[in-house]
């Protein structure tokens, strides 16, 4: 993935094997409903991407696309395969969280891990185990038995015991508590990822994921509005803190999104390559309070509709 | 990777694929034999007891002694036809199972948990198909025997206790056993001869968003009403009727078995279920 891209591309280097997901002029359409309108896509290996949107805005397509569960058109090519051709053989390295409530409901516990030790060659049963002893997950229990939080670990149970290239997340830590959603996310670094993996996460609970991400793709009416990496995020966007008697001047330097605060506003500044274009960052230090956005703000600026 | 290990993987992911159906259905596939079988055991039991003792002994003794010399072969056809009944309940199990076989999975969206693994729908498919023709028969027999057995069992030993000797038990046990063979051998027989039954059904439980048996007999009775009253003929109907009586299926020996099994009609309906199963595959293919 470039640095920085805009205008609906996430590009990189187009094609490299270094791209664990390569997507041109992804498209899918329900009946008259456009849900994916022309996607590119350049995700490297061993990145972390999030993927975040608004409802609707396709994300899901996106990701059931990746993993050959959706019929798109358009070039697609997963960690080395065409998912609508080749899926069996693309699932032996890559996983798919679709949210919690996707494990078969009637199955007890033992019988889930008995099923995935016996399809996945990859699958390390002894880990599965390791991992689940160290929660109160009862084995004979029945999925359907268990809380939301529970079946979460057991599905990341479950992944984590699989060593594949690519792991796709579809807001798993969905209806989940703080509790959970944080544990979710500490093991899938500390336990799981080592570098090697891609992740591709969509979630609304993006001040969640933020310190997880590498990379970073907004999502709306089925299109990329805009795409970087996460270090890029943070040279690029600067938040200003600013007070009432510095409004004209900071409305002067063409903010990208403001929002109103307790005594003043938050203005939301883009630093454009071009140098020239947008002024000096101590510029800022001028009118307030400088400051690095949350990617939630960057967000809102993007697909919220810009000044306030 | 050596051929014995892609052996060895792909027999794993076949015991796979059929245990997650026998896991899932444990209500239908064993409970609702074992019921079954149970309720006969009981109600054979039941009769028994409205007997005098007198009555009893003369039928245990007929039981046992009756078989003696007997030739198992030529005696078991008459129980097998006697557990006819048998095969519908084998037949009726499996067209259930398979009307919600590919619907349940994405009612409750566990759908997405098994295509996230590396199993094609042409496996997942064809695991429904081994499942109805072969593992469903299979468990039922399965049970009928276990219920044979305790039956047997318990009259051996009542059968003792009256002082009855037991001279026709090795030639009455061969010829249970071959009986029971022959009731397989018929479920499958009716399976194989049921394969556009089972490909139909398929096709709908692929695909329906809800009750996919009901839209599969709305189906199968509006094309036969379009027959009749489009063409003016009954081909489909006719057709459908000259399937459904267990006791075409009744298997009684290896040359009957044979003779059901190699015919045009047979072959005729192979294909034509193999055309359903594959638009079932595509169906799951799509379904998203």
């Amino acid at each position: 993935m470039e640095e920085m891209t805009r205008d609906g591309l996430a590009l990189g280097d187009r094609g490299s094997p270094e791209s664990a997901i390569r997507a041109r002029q992804l498209r899918k359409s329900y009946g008259g409903f456009v849900a994916l309108d022309g996607i590119d896509l350049d995700i490297p290996r061993g990145a972390i991407c999030g993927l975040i949107g608004p409802n609707g805005a396709g994300k899901t397509t996106v990701l059931k696309s990746l993993v050959g569960l959706c019929d798109a058109g358009g070039d697609l090519s997963v960690i080395g395969h065409d998912p609508r051709l080749a899926r069996e053989a693309l699932m032996q390295d890559a996983c798919f969280i679709a949210d919690v409530g996707v494990l078969p409901k009637s199955l007890r516990v033992i019988d889930v891990l008995d099923y995935v030790d016996d399809v996945h060659p990859k699958f390390d049963r002894e880990k599965a185990l390791r991992f689940l002893s160290t929660t109160d997950i009862d084995l004979r229990k029945r999925v359907k038995a268990l809380s939301k939080g529970m079946v979460t670990q057991l599905h990341l149970a479950l992944v984590m015991a699989i060593d594949v290239e690519l792991l796709i997340l579809d807001e798993p830590t969905l209806g989940l508590d703080i509790i959970y959603r944080q544990e979710f996310y500490d093991r899938l670094l500390t336990q799981f990822y080592d570098g090697r993996q891609t992740i591709v996460i969509s979630t609304h609970q993006v001040e969640e994921i933020e310190s997880l991400l590498s990379h970073l793709i907004f999502i709306s009416h089925g299109k990329i509005v805009f795409s970087t990496e996460m270090e890029a995020l943070q040279r690029r966007f600067v938040e200003v803190a600013v007070t009432p008697e510095n409004f004209s001047l900071a409305d002067e330097l063409k903010p990208i999104h403001a929002r109103s605060t307790l005594g003043g506003k938050d203005y939301l500044f883009e630093i454009d390559d071009d140098e020239q274009a947008t002024p000096d960052r101590r510029q800022f230090e001028r009118l307030g309070r400088v400051s690095t956005p949350s990617v939630a703000d960057v967000f809102l600026a993007k697909l919220g509709g810009g000044h306030e | 990777m050596s051929d014995s290990s892609a052996v060895t993987l792909a027999a794993r992911r076949w015991r796979g694929l059929l245990m997650r159906e026998i896991r899932e259905n444990r209500s239908l596939m064993l409970y609702a034999p074992c019921l079954l079988v149970l309720v006969a055991v009981l109600l054979g039991l039941r009769l028994f007891t409205l007997f005098s003792v007198e009555r009893q002994t003369a039928a245990m003794d007929l039981l046992f002694n009756r078989f003696e010399g007997i030739n198992a072969l030529e005696i078991a056809p008459l129980l097998t036809s006697a557990g006819a009944l048998n095969l519908v309940f084998i037949v009726g199990i499996a067209l259930s199972y398979l009307a919600t076989s590919l619907y349940s999975d994405r009612r409750e969206l566990s759908y997405l948990f098994w295509q996230s693994m590396p199993i094609s729908d042409r496996a997942t498919v064809m695991s429904k198909v081994v499942t109805s023709v072969l593992v469903i028969p299979a468990i039922y027999l399965a049970i009928l025997t276990l219920g044979s057995i305790i039956l047997f069992i318990s009259a051996a030993v009542y059968s003792f206790f009256l002082g009855i000797e037991l001279n026709g038990l090795v030639e009455l046990v061969s010829t249970l056993s071959i009986a029971l063979g022959f009731i397989g051998l018929s479920a499958v027989t009716a399976m194989l001869w049921l394969l556009p039954a089972v490909g139909w059904i398929l096709l709908f439980s692929a695909y329906a968003t809800r009750v996919p048996l009901l839209w599969a007999i709305g189906g199968l009775v509006a094309l036969s009403l379009f027959e009749q009253v489009v063409l003016s003929s009954n081909t489909l109907e006719a057709w459908m009727a000259s399937r459904s009586s267990p006791w075409q299926y009744l298997v009684f020996s290896l040359d009957d078995l044979g003779a059901r099994l190699f015919t045009y009609d047979m072959l005729f309906g192979a294909v034509l279920g193999g055309i359903l199963i594959s638009g079932a595959i595509l169906m799951r293919r799509f379904a998203d």
